[in-house]
């Protein structure tokens, strides 16, 4: 198998992560999934970036500085939702989106 | 064979994801997310990231402890009762406290003090990149900025929550 192919299935594999995270994030109806759905999301573009610098060579800087930027965003994004989460209260331990649209009615 | 080894990582890290977002249980959906952030994090460590890669997993694997320590305050999982809630709370702190210095040593050691270490940056082209293009002048106002923000996210986290009652 060659190197070229080997690069574009881990390119592929790594856009297929980020299609689940972005399809839990959307589909899913209860919260920490879909929250779950963004912190996969975000992973994958931290590694698709790196990955993405390595193998072409022109502007590999930017690509790592969107690395960087994700890795950065990517524990700040978890605790702003884990504690949105937590502050709604409204989802007790069931952690259940039905729940809370009972409330609403 | 590098190449193939970081493929089999990806793909390892794309089932772990699918369990992860299809399960029920926060068992599997803890260890999905965990598989996921070692394999995609270990992948970019045998690709020439060097002290980067080690720095990705602690990330990623901070993050997974962030989803832990969340899922315990709401005694979805581990399903086992507080005998004492100050004593958990401060074993949340302690154990987020030391996943935040495990990964700052970790970085700071494979990048400075290890002669001869083979993940060290500078002879990676990848991480070689990384530092013409990140490590100049302005991005330490950023980065401040960033540890800022993350800083009032965790603090946040611990000061304005309130504790699920019985």
């Amino acid at each position: 198998m060659t190197d070229l192919l080997l690069q574009e299935i881990i390119l592929v594999l790594l856009l297929a992560i980020f299609l689940v995270g972005a399809f839990t994030m959307l589909i899913r109806r209860v919260a920490v999934w879909s929250l779950v759905g963004q912190i996969i999301a975000i992973k994958s573009v931290v590694a698709g970036s790196f990955f993405l610098a390595s193998y072409i060579g022109r502007a590999p800087g930017d690509l790592l500085s969107l690395c960087l930027l994700f890795l950065g965003a990517l524990p700040t994004v978890a605790a702003i939702g884990l504690l949105v989460l937590h502050r709604c209260a409204r989802f007790g331990g069931t952690l259940d989106l039905e729940e809370e649209d009972r409330l609403r009615g | 064979m590098s190449e193939l080894f970081v493929g089999v990582l990806i793909f390892v890290s794309l089932i772990s994801t699918l369990v992860a977002a299809a399960t029920r249980e926060t068992e599997k959906l803890l260890w999905g997310t965990i598989l996921c952030s070692l394999g995609l994090g270990l992948s970019i460590l045998i690709s020439g990231g060097g002290y980067f890669g080690v720095l990705v997993i602690s990330v990623f694997l901070l993050t997974d402890l962030l989803l832990y320590l969340y899922f315990r305050s709401l005694y979805v999982h581990p399903k086992k009762k507080l005998i004492n809630k100050a004593a958990d709370r401060m074993n949340r702190i302690f154990m987020l406290w030391m996943g935040l210095c495990g990964f700052i040593i970790a970085a700071i050691s494979m990048h400075e003090f290890i002669e001869n270490n083979p993940f060290s940056g500078d002879r990676l082209r990848p991480v070689a990149l990384l530092h013409q293009r990140i490590w100049g002048e302005d991005w330490y106002i950023l980065s401040l900025a960033t540890m800022i923000i993350g800083l009032v996210a965790f603090g946040g986290f611990f000061l304005v929550r309130r504790e699920k009652n019985d």
